[in-house]
């Protein structure tokens, strides 16, 4: 029915502007973007890449071209992807061609209405996020209604309702749920008279998110011994078909300083992600900052307690996904020190972060000529504590509350700690460096599963020196350095760029395993790549063996097979 | 227009109250042995590395004691997963038929099954998740087809002969192909786990591989059983022959035969019987 | 159903094109509901500057080029405002993990660009940016005369020209 409407609205736009309107061209514009990533993958006998495993598949594309039309006040939009096949390490459900993403929007004066796919947050995203990262494979748009309304200037309501994006999968009852949420946002200083004007600004919100599927049978048998006899039972799970979310949220700005705050609760969700515990949800999330010029602190601490919230219970994937939960670690940048990445862990985390970021003036003894950048970074995410909620329960047994957890309780294990120091300086006009040491203590059993695995304890060396041998040619050189004795082994990496601003970039990179505890592993993970860009153009093309692992935006992270071949993207907008 | 909305949320949600389990009593006593029933084949992809696939097949076993009878399981050992390593991982469980029914089913993960080669959602190899779903669908159906299954093992030569009687009880138009394979049980071996509720983690050295694949007569898709169509009331019969490898124990040995339509693939019937 | 929409997007991008040969399509900012680092909301529509010259950059903590464009900037940001009295917007694509902390970076670093946040992409996706760094120049009526992907130590260099024929009324190529 849907589909229907918005066809319609897009055959209405073609006939009249293939015919007298100029008018209406005047005022429609017609904007769009695309990307195409190709890859062509060869045999690469070291790291186990033969013709039978690359089964065919040499050349992958993933590619989406988005076009929208405007008119003033109304929009409408589709996005196109094709995915011939996913490139490794996307998931291959994903294989396949269409239109998974298409919506129509009006906006009134206090009113916003769109009907078709949307990206939406509510707060942090605790307890609603849909979003996309075109770099992860990750999309989990929901298809449906959504309006936003501003009865008065500082409250914003949104309230919504649609089905998310399951690969390329239409929305059939049973496979899965329907996605309900209403959130409020209020910004005191326009709403209450005595704020207006103040230095002190404060904002509140709300949200509300239910989500409804289906339940489906669900039994398990279990034995009961009595006198040497054993009897076997069946038990069927109650599942609620409605499960509901709340959260709150406030920030206060007074001058430089920042206080932000998100609390979610989340009512009994069985799933198989948490092995179907009747146990609450909780997340909170807080965080305080003071920002001057030249300095800036910050510090943030996190908890969350079975928090995983999809809207398909059996689910386990990366998909259907309802909330997101940010983790709290430093985004690092540096090849070397992205081997290690963390991930949320949405059944229970606690953690805190804390990073300092500091200029040296310029002229001063220390600063030099130019001022030096200090930047510092702490985190520590541990797990938390699971207490039985009776004592013949075991902790996390299915078909029960699962376990008590208290609040303020830190729990025994650790899951990821990182130090790190960053110092930026220029040297001179043609001389710049980044400096850099990074301490990463890594749970490698828990992030990535690898059951049984010891903690990896990182210590990461890094120098960036870029040298200007003309105001628009200049090179970059990076030299890193991983040093662990655990998983696998040390790294060495280095990296030489040449640009000729704006449009010319050429690099050769290669990281070195040279102390993989298997010596047949000992490679060099070399690469190299031209990119050409032309305004909002871009085209890159490259060749190398790429290292396997995992590639993490925002705390959701894709694995990444090692690979060996070709590489092309190009990415422009008209 | 937001108020509708707000209405909308507000009886949403559904706080179950203890005890979450409710019981439904103990399994049936299974169905007469003369009495004809649909009996489901559940073949799960699965490997020795695999750190999640001892959970599978605790929920696999949990299935069977539920559904006791109706539902026949199936290890295929195939993929990345059950590649030979370094030891304790040297063995190697692929068969051909594995390798060849992973590859045409395109199975991407693992522990996945198929339960009666059928759909699910649109996917055949499905993720635990679903796979009482999957059953529940078909198990109450009425049966299509009755197999009568007996065995002859002679020790010596280590033959195994098997006299099969396939009655259909509607009619098809399709064709259909019948399938014979060899599975054992008890095969102590290492496993990776990392679920600490279904045993030692990170491995179990002394895992129990049970019904895993060891042969299939005539490769993964078997023999054709009746041709052009059949009709209700009409049996069909066929012999195979099988050789037990030395290292199988035939005391731990079933045979598990099965009736698929030619055209979808889709199983129609199953039935399972021990070798000893 | 594929078909129908492949050949509208079709005639809607030949029409677009066509459109843009036959007048000098001029394209403003979106209407997008982004956030302050005050935790109000603004909307893009409001990004002005009394006629003269803005630069909205799109970037986020974990892009270095995007912070060495920024850093480039900063340090000629003064001489660049005095002689053109350019302002730039600084447009963090972080989301909620690292929002927080924009604020105090940007500080910590001495940027005087006015920061704003798009945790959830909203901005980025209606200004169809695929790739940070993106950086758009408009004129002093708000149009998107120029754009550029990446950044190469010396294109600030490209840049600045640019701010200088827009401020002097000068049209420049649209890429």
């Amino acid at each position: 029915m849907k589909k229907i409407i918005i066809i319609g609205l897009l055959l209405g736009m073609i006939f009249p502007l293939r015919g007298i309107s100029q008018s209406f061209l005047e005022n429609g514009q017609v904007h769009g973007n695309f990307q195409i990533d190709g890859a062509y993958y060869g045999e690469d006998s070291k790291l186990g890449i033969t013709d039978s495993s690359l089964n065919g598949k040499y050349f992958r594309m993933n590619a989406f071209g988005n076009i929208a039309y405007t008119n003033g006040n109304f929009e409408a939009g589709l996005r196109f992807e094709a995915y011939l096949p996913p490139l490794a390490g996307f998931d291959p459900a994903y294989e396949g061609a269409g239109i998974p993403y298409y919506y129509v929007k009006y906006k009134w004066d206090k009113l916003e209405l769109t009907a078709g796919n949307f990206y939406e947050q509510f707060g942090n995203g605790l307890i609603l996020r849909a979003y996309e990262e075109w770099q992860l494979g990750y999309d989990n748009s929901i298809r449906g209604f959504r309006a936003k309304f501003q009865p008065v200037t500082g409250l914003t309501l949104t309230g919504l309702i649609g089905t998310q994006r399951y690969y390329w999968e239409p929305y059939q009852e049973g496979n899965r749920g329907i996605v309900r949420g209403f959130d409020a946002d209020l910004y005191l200083n326009d709403l209450l008279p005595f704020l207006k004007g103040s230095k002190t600004q404060i904002t509140l919100g709300g949200s509300f998110v239910s989500k409804y599927e289906k339940a489906s049978k669900k039994t398990i048998s279990r034995d009961s011994i009595q006198d040497t006899v054993v009897t076997k039972y069946i038990f069927s799970y109650k599942i609620p078909e409605n499960v509901a979310a709340y959260a709150g949220r406030m920030n206060l700005t007074h001058g430089g300083f920042n206080l932000t705050a998100e609390y979610a609760y989340k009512i009994n969700d069985p799933s198989e992600f948490n092995d179907y515990i009747y146990k609450e949800g909780q997340a909170l999330f807080l965080s305080m900052s003071y920002a001057t010029k030249g300095l800036g602190i910050s510090l943030s601490g996190k908890r969350t307690d079975n928090m995983s919230f999809k809207s398909k219970r059996a689910e386990i994937g990366n998909v259907l996904d309802i909330n997101y939960l940010p983790p709290l670690t430093k985004q690092h940048t540096y090849s070397l020190a992205t081997i290690y990445p963390y991930a949320t862990q949405p059944l229970g985390e606690m953690g805190i972060q804390g990073q300092i970021m500091y200029t040296i003036p310029k002229k001063s003894a220390l600063g030099g000529k130019y001022g030096t950048q200090i930047e510092l970074n702490y985190s520590n995410i541990r797990s938390i504590k699971k207490e039985q909620v009776s004592a013949d329960i075991p902790i996390d047994s299915t078909g029960t509350k699962g376990y008590k957890s208290p609040f303020f309780t830190l729990g025994d294990e650790r899951y990821y700690e990182d130090f790190d120091i960053v110092i930026t300086k220029k040297f001179s006009s043609k001389w710049k460096a980044i400096v850099s040491y990074i301490n990463q203590l890594y749970n490698i059993a828990v992030v990535e599963g690898h059951a049984g695995d010891p903690k990896v304890h990182a210590n990461i060396g890094i120098l960036d020196i870029t040298y200007k041998i003309t105001p628009t040619k200049s090179l970059r050189m990076e030299a890193q350095g991983l040093f662990t004795d655990q998983d696998r082994g040390s790294w060495a990496m280095g990296l030489l760029e040449f640009n000729i601003a704006p449009k010319w970039f050429f690099t050769v990179m290669d990281e070195y395993n040279y102390s993989n505890p298997d010596e047949e592993m000992q490679l060099h993970y070399y690469s190299g790549n031209i990119a050409y860009v032309e305004g909002a153009t871009r085209i890159s093309i490259g060749y190398g063996r790429q290292r396997e692992g995992l590639l993490c935006v925002g705390g959701v992270c894709r694995q990444v097979p090692a690979a060996n071949g070709f590489n092309i993207t190009i990415s422009s907008q008209f | 227009m937001i108020v509708l909305l707000a209405f909308t949320l507000i009886p949403s949600c559904d706080v179950e109250d203890d005890p979450y389990l409710v019981p439904e009593g103990k399994p049936g006593p299974g169905p007469d042995p003369t009495e004809k029933v649909r009996k489901l084949l559940l073949e799960e992809f699965t490997g020795h590395t695999c750190v999640n696939c001892p959970e599978g097949a605790m929920l696999a076993h949990d299935l069977k004691n539920q559904y006791g009878e109706q539902l026949i399981l199936m290890s295929i050992h195939a993929g990345a997963f059950a590649e030979p390593s370094t030891a304790p991982y040297t063995a190697d469980y692929r068969t051909q038929a594995g390798n060849d029914l992973n590859a045409y089913y395109n199975v991407l993960f693992y522990p996945s099954a198929m339960i009666n080669r059928t759909k699910y959602n649109s996917q055949y190899a499905l993720f635990t998740g679903v796979w009482q779903d999957a059953i529940e669908a078909l198990i109450n159906l009425p049966p299509d087809a009755h197999i009568d299954l007996s065995l002859e093992y002679e020790a010596i030569t280590r033959t195994l002969t098997g006299n099969v009687s396939v009655e259909f009880l509607n009619d098809f138009t399709c064709d259909f192909n019948i399938c014979f394979y060899l599975l054992e049980s008890g095969i102590i071996s290492a496993q990776k786990n990392d679920n600490s509720s279904v045993g030692t983690v990170p491995e179990i050295l002394d895992y129990e591989h049970n019904h895993m694949l060891r042969d299939a007569y005539n490769g993964a898709w078997g023999t054709e059983i009746a041709a052009g169509g059949v009709s209700a009331g009409q049996v069909e019969t066929t012999t195979f022959t099988m050789t037990l490898h030395d290292g199988w124990n035939q005391e731990n040995c079933a045979i598990v035969a099965f009736v698929y339509n030619a055209t979808t693939k889709e199983v129609v019937q199953a039935e399972e019987k021990e070798v000893m | 159903m594929k078909r129908l929409i492949l050949i509208a997007i079709a005639a809607l991008m030949i029409t677009g094109i066509m459109a843009q040969e036959k007048e000098a399509r001029s394209r403003k900012l979106p209407s997008v509901d982004v956030k302050t680092t005050d935790g109000k909301s603004f909307n893009t529509q409001d990004i002005s500057n009394d006629g003269k010259p803005i630069i909205v950059s799109f970037w986020a903590l974990w892009c270095k080029p995007c912070i060495k464009e920024l850093n480039t900037i900063a340090d000629v940001y003064e001489d660049w405002q005095e002689e053109t009295g350019v302002k730039l917007y600084a447009v963090s694509i972080d989301d909620a993990r690292s929002s927080s902390k924009v604020l105090p970076f940007a500080s910590g670093n001495s940027w005087e660009y006015e920061i704003l946040l798009d945790p959830n992409g909203d901005f980025k996706r209606a200004m169809g940016v695929n790739m940070i760094p993106h950086t758009f120049l408009l004129d002093g009526e708000g149009n998107i005369v120029w754009q550029h992907t990446s950044f190469a130590e010396g294109a600030e260099l490209e840049l600045i020209d640019t701010v200088r024929k827009v401020a002097k009324g000068e049209s420049v190529e649209s890429h």
